[in-house]
């Protein structure tokens, strides 16, 4: 049985020149999109600085002490047993919950206090570590929910219909298309998206992340459930993703083979702590994160 | 032209010819139908299809609420009692507000308008209001907010009774001019449709839909849930202000009771009987609900089956659609047409309803 994980190698259908992924006349571009684009030329400039940043629950310590540089263009990979608080950590870098203590600064705006919609418009993107899609929608428009954050539309034009709108919507719908064909969806565009394999699911949330056009996407576990030819594809596609759209990329993942492999620098976290940080080859090695998590084999 | 809800991947698309002919033919038959009742029909059908129509509109903007953003609102009766009351002062000839509304401040007082803007003012009112409650009452989710509308349905009342100079208080509001025809009300009633129909496939109704599946998912992608949900709440205002001002013209005397409790229940039994979230599931719902009560009315005197003579039950009308409510919940609680829509523009395809009523995918 095939692998339910073939995708399109991106090609053309994305016209990269100068930098705006997604060259668009009809589409406005707001502020935010213009900086997101000019912030992706910058090599090694950092887009994210987190500052000692820690999460209490009534008590319980579910992060702390924690720090984060990361520069645009690379592969930060997080690892850690379970509970070790890595989605806890997406929750705050996304805004889902407010730190206890601790600053997070994305292209130097302070965000540590900043609503999830608001992170989404600045470029900061994530995905699901247990997939959540709208069910109930096609696929096609579980990605063209996410493509309004780049889009105007004037309430009168949508309500009448008018050409201008009408025009908005067809090349919002044909880049939501775009993207599903990247993602190898596009026949799928109108099946309900809880109709779709888990594979094909998976990829749904990644082609809605990118819908939002992020300059950095945190992958929560997108491996998970994945055999490894799937993980080598996953790979290859993280890799694609990244030279196509500029992106920066935060994974956190269990599959230490992708890990190891995909990532430039890894963190480990452990009961909330950051416990080593450095090059893979490195940290396979490290006696702290063996003991309590990889084991010897790695 | 493509719509982008979901439906099965289907090989069957209409022509443009099958297209038009499939939303045309349905109204051409809410024409020559008006015209025949109102041509050779009784006072009392014709007071029944003007009532159907006033539940379409009613039921079909509380579906783009309730239906679109999955949050269960039970006070929109207050706005149609704001859309009746304002759109009823507005419209009082100068004399009879001299004489049932004799404390009007004196701006009102010397104000008589046109049924239109009226009907515009009523039904703005009603929005204004809706955004004014919006902001605290929209960020509570799930039975929190079904209560919190609730009490705005209270409160509407008990303002109503207690600002006496502009409604009378509980005493009856009469001498509205009868404006509202049976031509006014489906012409709302098709506004309405049509722009809940126009709200759903837009980046709107998309938003709405989004952050009902999944309200963490939808923020995540930049969904402002609030923002979504105001949107809905007004344009649902408005349009069931709208429906109160048609009624109040139609009624001609009412009280604040007939904006309470009864026709709140009334109007969710037939959005849920027609299934939440789909345009046509209301109007199947209004129709089916409206009819039925009707002829459970009129079986409440007697009748007699061959032999056996049922006696007089009344009441026995609402018990039975009660019954009916309470039965959808159980056996069928996404309503008759699970918050799908009857794809208009494939009437005339044949493969489409072949794949409606086999379930096949076509």
């Amino acid at each position: 049985m095939s692998s339910c994980f073939a995708y399109v190698r991106p090609t053309q259908w994305l016209r990269l020149d100068d930098a705006r992924s997604f060259a668009d006349s009809d589409s406005r571009q707001t502020d935010q999109s213009e900086r997101t684009d000019a912030a992706r030329l910058d090599n090694g400039q950092i887009l994210l600085q987190v500052r000692n940043l820690s999460k209490s629950f009534r008590g319980l310590l579910a992060l702390q002490g924690y720090d984060l540089t990361l520069r645009a263009g690379e592969i930060l990979g997080i690892i850690g047993p379970n509970g070790a608080g890595k989605t806890t950590l997406f929750h705050l870098l996304t805004g889902f919950l407010t730190p206890t203590t601790g600053t997070i600064h994305f292209r130097g705006e302070d965000v540590t206090s900043a609503p999830p919609p608001v992170i989404a418009e600045m470029g900061l993107t994530r995905t699901f570590q247990n997939i959540r899609l709208f069910d109930s929608l096609s696929v096609l428009d579980n990605v063209m929910v996410a493509q309004q954050l780049h889009t105007s539309y004037a309430f009168w034009e949508t309500i009448i219909g008018w050409p201008t709108f009408l025009r908005k919507e067809r090349s919002v719908r044909q880049e939501a298309l775009d993207l599903l064909a990247l993602m190898g969806l596009a026949d799928q565009a109108r099946r309900r998206a809880d109709e779709l394999p888990y594979g094909g699911q998976r990829r749904l949330e990644i082609a809605r992340a990118l819908a939002t056009r992020p300059a950095v996407l945190l992958l929560d576990e997108p491996a998970a459930g994945m055999n490894p030819h799937e993980s080598d594809q996953l790979h290859q596609l993280i890799l694609d993703l990244r030279r196509e759209f500029a992106l920066t990329i935060v994974l956190v993942e269990h599959d230490m083979r992708l890990v190891m492999n995909l990532c430039e620098r890894l963190q480990v976290l452990n009961y909330g702590e950051i416990i080593a940080e450095g090059l893979p080859e490195d940290i396979r090695r490290h006696p702290r994160v063996v003991e309590s998590y990889l084991g010897a084999a790695h | 032209m493509d719509d982008s809800l979901s439906r099965p991947v289907s090989v069957a698309q209409p022509t443009t010819w099958q297209r038009y002919a499939g939303v045309a033919t349905p109204l051409l038959l809410l024409l020559l139908v008006t015209l025949y009742i109102q041509g050779a029909s009784s006072a009392y059908i014709q007071r029944v299809w003007i009532i159907l129509g006033l539940d379409i509109i009613l039921v079909a903007s509380l579906n783009l609420f309730n239906g679109f953003t999955g949050v269960f609102s039970l006070g929109h009766v207050g706005f149609m009692a704001i859309g009746a009351y304002v759109s009823a002062i507005l419209t009082l000839p100068l004399e009879k507000k001299a004489i049932n509304l004799p404390d009007l401040p004196a701006w009102l007082a010397h104000i008589q308008l046109g049924f239109f803007p009226a009907i515009l003012i009523g039904g703005l009112a009603a929005t204004l209001v809706a955004l004014a409650i919006g902001r605290p009452v929209l960020r509570l989710s799930g039975h929190y907010v079904a209560v919190a509308t609730l009490a705005f349905l209270v409160i509407v009342r008990v303002i109503l009774i207690n600002a006496t100079p502009y409604t009378r208080g509980s005493r009856t509001f009469s001498g509205t001019p009868a404006y509202t025809t049976v031509w006014w009300v489906y012409g709302w009633a098709l506004v309405t449709i049509y722009v809940a129909w126009r709200v759903l496939r837009s980046p709107y109704g998309r938003a709405m839909l989004a952050q009902r599946e999944d309200r963490a998912a939808a923020r995540s992608v930049g969904v402002r849930v609030l923002r979504s949900r105001m949107w809905a709440f007004g344009i649902s205002a408005f349009l069931t202000g709208v429906a109160g001002a048609l009624w109040g013209h139609y009624i001609l005397s009412f009280s604040p009771n007939a904006f309470y409790f009864a026709e709140t229940f009334s109007i969710i039994t037939m959005l849920v009987v027609g299934g939440m979230g789909s345009i046509s599931g209301s109007v199947i719902g209004a129709i089916l609900v409206v009819l039925l009560s009707e002829v459970l009315r009129n079986l409440e005197g007697g009748f007699s089956l061959g032999v056996v003579q049922i006696p007089p039950l009344y009441g026995m009308s609402q018990i039975l659609m009660a019954i009916l409510f309470i039965g959808i919940l159980i056996f069928r609680r996404e309503g008759l047409l699970g918050g799908r829509e009857i794809d208009l523009t494939k009437l005339f395809v044949v493969d489409y309803w072949r794949s409606v009523f086999r379930r096949k995918e076509v």
